[in-house]
């Protein structure tokens, strides 16, 4: 091989390796303002961590992520402030009617109640062809004002609530759920918030790291997480 | 029939490359933890080992299907994207044996891009790719190659 020949072949690589990084994004969320009043936020309004998680209702993954999401709370008691954004993936049919429903729920304060009813029943919900009647009886069974919620389900600016948070997670190149975003650094799926999420707010809160434990075999397979095509 | 082939080599050549160039470059532009979320998928992986994957593969694929794209180090950038295609058959193929659910969507270029296979889809896309892979290793001259242009000296 002549030296020219190598010659050519590294100005190719040099080539290929600038044309990444100028193309390369990591867009992170801005700083958001930390409104007191957010029905779809929980723990200490100044909390030093904030976790953004965007999620889809009928996504199996996100369903799997919320005992997760809640050991990770757990852990870290009152130095959390969990913020759920609304990400409907497009294959997912009756995501929308499922995420309506929670934006009606969050404007009666209800918002957590029905986000647990939704993923706790979300085998069911999600194989009828039409769950509208699902869902009110879900309302029904959190509290909620029917008849405000029967008017909301079909009210414009709620659905607009709904594709705003969806847009800034495309902005965000959210490209599955559940994504979670802690002090804006970017973790995908469940199993990255436990493993390497838990372990960057122990440095975020200036704790020492856990010791490393040995592995154990997995007992039960979760998906890790749902895309969107 | 000889240039006949030389033509469809240069097809293979052509293809293979950019398949593993467009797979490269749509997760070198992602945010990684995006292909962490995809590995994850695969319970056959080590989460230990992921990190190191999701970093080195997709430079693999960008800089090998570049060099076969362009024709240089052809049989070596062949070998190393045959040798990827057949890694991409076995940790399929082990998933699924070992019970295990494949994802719906096979993540292999990147979520970002406009190709979206399902795991069946990348598999035949894989075989193809093998057999593609193992005739460009076997051919010595390639049409409109880097490669060739060099063994001219330059002219």
């Amino acid at each position: 091989m002549n030296k020219r020949y190598l010659v050519m072949g590294g100005i190719i690589v040099a080539f290929a390796i600038a044309t990444i990084f100028l193309l390369k994004k990591n867009p992170k969320p801005p700083v958001f303002p930390a409104p007191v009043e957010n029905p779809k936020a929980k723990g200490p309004v100044d909390a030093p961590i904030e976790i953004i998680e965007f999620s889809d209702f009928q996504c199996p993954a996100c369903g799997f992520a919320i005992p997760i999401i809640q050991q990770v709370m757990d852990q870290f008691p009152g130095s959390i402030r969990f913020i759920y954004y609304h990400y409907p993936l497009p294959g997912h049919r009756s995501a929308p009617l499922a995420h309506q429903a929670a934006e009606c729920a969050a404007r009666q304060n209800k918002f957590w109640p029905m986000h647990d009813m939704l993923y706790k029943e979300q085998r069911q919900w999600s194989k009828v062809e039409n769950p509208s009647k699902l869902i009110l009886t879900y309302g029904r069974e959190i509290g909620l004002d029917g008849k405000r919620f029967i008017q909301c389900l079909t009210d414009e600016e709620t659905a607009q609530t709904i594709t705003d948070e969806q847009q800034q997670g495309e902005v965000l190149l959210v490209r599955s759920t559940p994504t979670f975003f802690i002090n804006r650094q970017r973790f995908v799926g469940a199993g990255e918030l436990l493993d390497k999420g838990a372990a960057f707010i122990r440095q975020e809160l200036g704790l020492d790291p856990l010791p490393v434990l040995p592995v154990e075999p997995q007992t039960q397979k979760t998906p890790a997480s749902t895309t969107d095509h | 029939m000889n240039r006949f082939v030389k033509w469809i080599d240069l097809f293979l050549r052509l293809f293979i490359g950019l398949v593993f160039l467009y797979s490269g470059l749509t997760k070198l532009t992602e945010p990684i933890e995006n292909f962490y979320g995809v590995l994850r998928q695969y319970q056959l992986l080590p989460s230990v080992l992921i990190p190191v994957i999701a970093h080195v593969i997709p430079w693999i694929e960008f800089i090998f299907g570049l060099f076969l794209f362009l024709g240089y180090m052809t049989r070596l950038s062949s070998g190393v994207l045959t040798l990827m295609t057949l890694s991409f058959v076995a940790l399929l193929g082990f998933s699924k044996l070992a019970g295990g659910e494949l994802p719906l969507e096979c993540g292999c270029f990147g979520q970002g891009s406009m190709i979206h296979l399902t795991p069946m889809q990348v598999i035949l896309l894989d075989i193809f790719n093998f057999f593609g892979g193992v005739k460009l290793l076997l051919t010595a001259d390639h049409l409109f190659s880097f490669d060739r242009w060099a063994r001219k000296g330059g002219k």
